[in-house]
């Protein structure tokens, strides 16, 4: 096994195997669990309402006594008197007198102020006014398809028309809408990362440095070799936790489609919805925010090799934190105007353009040469960053000075010019 | 053989190593003196190429040090740095991989090399549950397991209780004896004495001392002279060419003489009524010339 590949699955192994990660992979895992808990006994500890029907027609009294999700009637009170006292009692939230006479129905609902389980008084005109169409048209004697015909209603669809490069788009409202909400949890996975990545590979840079063991290291392997490999294999632990996450949520999608989930549900993520939403996560999104955990990560290795001690890495990656924070609002509150020039501009800065861009994909303000350029400059970035963070590497992280980042960076520099002068 | 050849070494205005000359042939140790800042550490990174040097260059068997090198190498470094959360095994296992080493290789010569330096502890103990002093008995194994030909030691003595430096010196001289070059650098001139063949001092990076241990104590001259006769300190004191007497700590007299040259006249003087216990004419032990050469401002 070479060297550089013995570094890669020492740094990968340790970091596995630490709780911390294993708690950052499950945690959505729990966090899900939990809220579904949390729902499951919420709804199921709702008790249906109930109410008291008072009327001289019998027939409306049966519509409402049926079974429904809204309320139930408790068919034992039939005076207005017994419903008044039970209604004191709280045994009933509220109690319906209505009058029938000549087709016409009307009624009041009494109930007590501010009662936790409420009756929409709205739930008993609708079922009512079926009931009273249908007696109607019972006595008008028309047929189901002529009720069919007199109740359908009229249909008005939405459809947006975007218009880019000068050619209609066909996409929908609600398809932008979808992928926007895919781009921005992809901003959102970008911004968790970065912070999870940054701090661990800084972290593991500094504490060798702290601990000499980069000495040694360094008297055996090439300080490029070093690098790479520490920057290879925490890549390699993020993309763990990726394919975890992706194992997961097919898994779970799987799991959604089957008869296990009420049809409510399963219609909310049907393959419609969620195709939309994956749509705004991949493809060249994707490339961004693989390109942006390098670009991050690279930086986070730049900054962590001038700390001698992990104490002070946090206070080091602060412009990591503050870069991708940035990068996250702007995602998030100014991507409704991902029209705007302000945008675009910022959207093509490097460090934003993992957050950034798949917004602007996903509103379809940008043109195909836009997002190749911005895919281009992050390669152009990336690449640049890494040489020179290698350049720095090796004399950074054998000059050790508690004076603070830019001394050791202006030590460093010089020790380096040294080097060239040679 | 390591040769060094005119190394010289600068930061800004510092010179931290000028012009630096030595050979050490297989077989042999080479021992580094010199106070804290004087250059002991940075000749070591020049060495190890962690640093480039201005002018000058070092030969490993004539050629250039190259990464092809790396294994051929065991470095331990002034600070010692191991993983804490990992077991005796994994580290020395990793450290040995980084030069080249294979598991297989390796597996076997763990249990030998635990039980020649007396760590305490199994094999699959956590680094951080150790003490300190086997923590760097773990160091040192990571150091020579893989039978590196030119060993360069950091200060590998400090920490170590006298027990573990025997340890250690016994180990440095097996490596002599297998053939690799060694290096060390120390602040306890009786390791110097007891297993160097080579000295080199260093003050303010210049090389102000250099040769084998008897040589560089004989070029001060046997000035230091330990007497047990019957006479009384007066009588001592008016021997010919003292300059100083005090009394020994392990008894009789201890004189400092002008020059060496006296040694022969006193020796008449002192023995003319016959046998006296002790009359030991020596050279300044390296601990004494290393405080003369360390307080001279001169230079």
């Amino acid at each position: 096994m070479s060297k550089f590949w013995t570094i890669v699955g020492e740094v990968y192994k340790k970091n596995v195997k630490t709780a911390s990660f294993i708690f950052t992979l499950l945690s959505p895992i729990i966090i899900i669990g939990i809220i579904g808990v949390v729902i499951y006994f919420v709804s199921d500890n709702q008790e249906t309402p109930v109410i008291a029907v008072i009327s001289d027609d019998n027939v409306y009294s049966e519509v409402l006594a049926k079974p429904n999700d809204h309320f139930e009637v408790n068919t034992k009170i039939t005076t207005e008197k017994e419903a008044k006292s039970a209604l004191e009692e709280e045994e009933i939230v509220g109690y319906l007198v209505l009058e029938a006479q000549n087709n016409q129905v009307s009624g009041t609902y009494y109930e007590q102020p501010a009662t936790s389980d409420k009756v929409n008084a709205a739930d008993l005109i609708a079922l009512l006014t079926t009931e009273k169409t249908n007696e109607v048209a019972k006595e008008l004697g028309l047929s189901q398809e002529d009720m069919a015909k007199l109740t359908s209603s009229v249909m008005i669809a939405n459809q947006t028309i975007h218009f880019t490069d000068g050619k209609e788009d066909e996409q929908d409202e609600m398809t932008t809408t979808l992928k926007t909400v895919g781009a921005t949890f992809l901003a959102f996975l970008s911004f968790m990362f970065i912070m999870t990545y940054a701090s661990l590979i800084a972290t593991e840079i500094a504490s060798e440095k702290g601990t000499r063991i980069m000495e040694i290291i360094l008297s055996s392997v090439t300080a490029t070799t070093h690098f790479f490999g520490k920057l290879v294999a925490i890549l390699l632990v993020c993309a763990t936790q990726l394919a975890f996450y992706a194992i997961v949520a097919i898994g779970g999608f799987q799991l959604l489609k089957t008869d296990a989930f009420p049809k409510e549900i399963t219609d909310i993520i049907s393959d419609f919805y969620f195709s939309a939403i994956l749509d705004g996560m991949l493809g060249a999104s994707l490339l961004y925010f693989l390109l942006g955990l390098v670009i991050y990560s690279v930086l986070a290795a730049f900054l962590g090799s001038l700390v001698s001690k992990t104490e002070e890495v946090s206070q080091v990656i602060m412009p990591i934190m503050l870069l991708s924070m940035a990068g996250f609002y702007a995602a998030t509150f100014a991507g409704s105007a991902s029209g705007s020039t302000l945008y675009k501009i910022g959207s093509y800065f490097p460090f934003f353009t993992p957050m950034m861009m798949p917004i602007r994909i996903a509103n379809g303000t940008i043109t195909t040469g836009g997002i190749v350029l911005g895919l281009v400059l992050m390669i152009v970035f990336a690449t640049l960053m890494t040489y020179f963070t290698l350049m720095m590497y090796r004399s950074n992280v054998l000059v050790y000075s508690d004076a603070g980042v830019f001394i050791t960076i202006k030590t460093s520099w010089s020790v380096l010019r040294n080097q060239k002068r040679k | 053989m390591l040769e060094v050849k005119g190394l010289t070494k600068t930061f800004g205005k510092l010179i931290a190593v000028d012009n630096m000359s030595f050979t050490i042939p297989d077989g042999q140790i080479l021992g580094l003196i010199g106070q804290n800042g004087a250059g002991k550490t940075t000749t070591f990174r020049l060495i190890l190429r962690f640093l480039t040097e201005d002018r000058g260059e070092v030969l490993w068997n004539g050629e250039k040090l190259t990464n092809e090198d790396y294994n051929l190498i065991g470095y331990l470094p002034e600070e010692r740095g191991l993983y804490p959360k990992i077991s005796i095994e994994e580290q020395i296992y990793y450290f040995a991989k980084l030069r080249g080493k294979s598991k297989q290789e390796i597996k076997p010569l763990i249990d030998f090399w635990m039980d020649k330096f007396q760590v305490k502890g199994k094999k699959t103990d956590k680094i951080k549950s150790l003490s300190k002093g086997n923590q760097q008995k773990v160091q040192l194994i990571c150091t020579l397991i893989h039978q590196p030909k030119l060993v360069i030691l950091d200060e590998p003595f400090s920490g170590l209780d006298p027990v573990n430096a025997e340890l250690l010196k016994q180990g440095i001289i097996d490596l002599k004896k297998e053939g690799s070059c060694v290096i060390f650098s120390t602040h306890r001139m009786e390791h110097v004495e007891e297993i160097c063949d080579e000295l080199i001092m260093l003050k303010n990076g210049e090389m102000v001392l250099n040769g084998t241990i008897k040589a560089i104590r004989e070029s001060f001259g046997r000035k230091k002279l330990y007497l047990e006769c019957p006479l009384s300190l007066q009588e001592v004191q008016e021997l010919p060419g003292v300059k100083q007497v005090s009394f020994a700590p392990e008894g009789g007299y201890l004189l400092q003489l002008e020059d060496e040259q006296f040694g022969p006249e006193i020796f008449e003087m002192v023995t003319k009524n016959g046998y006296i216990p002790t009359f030991s004419q020596q050279p300044p032990s390296i601990e004494e010339i290393f405080k003369m050469k360390a307080g001279d401002h001169h230079e």
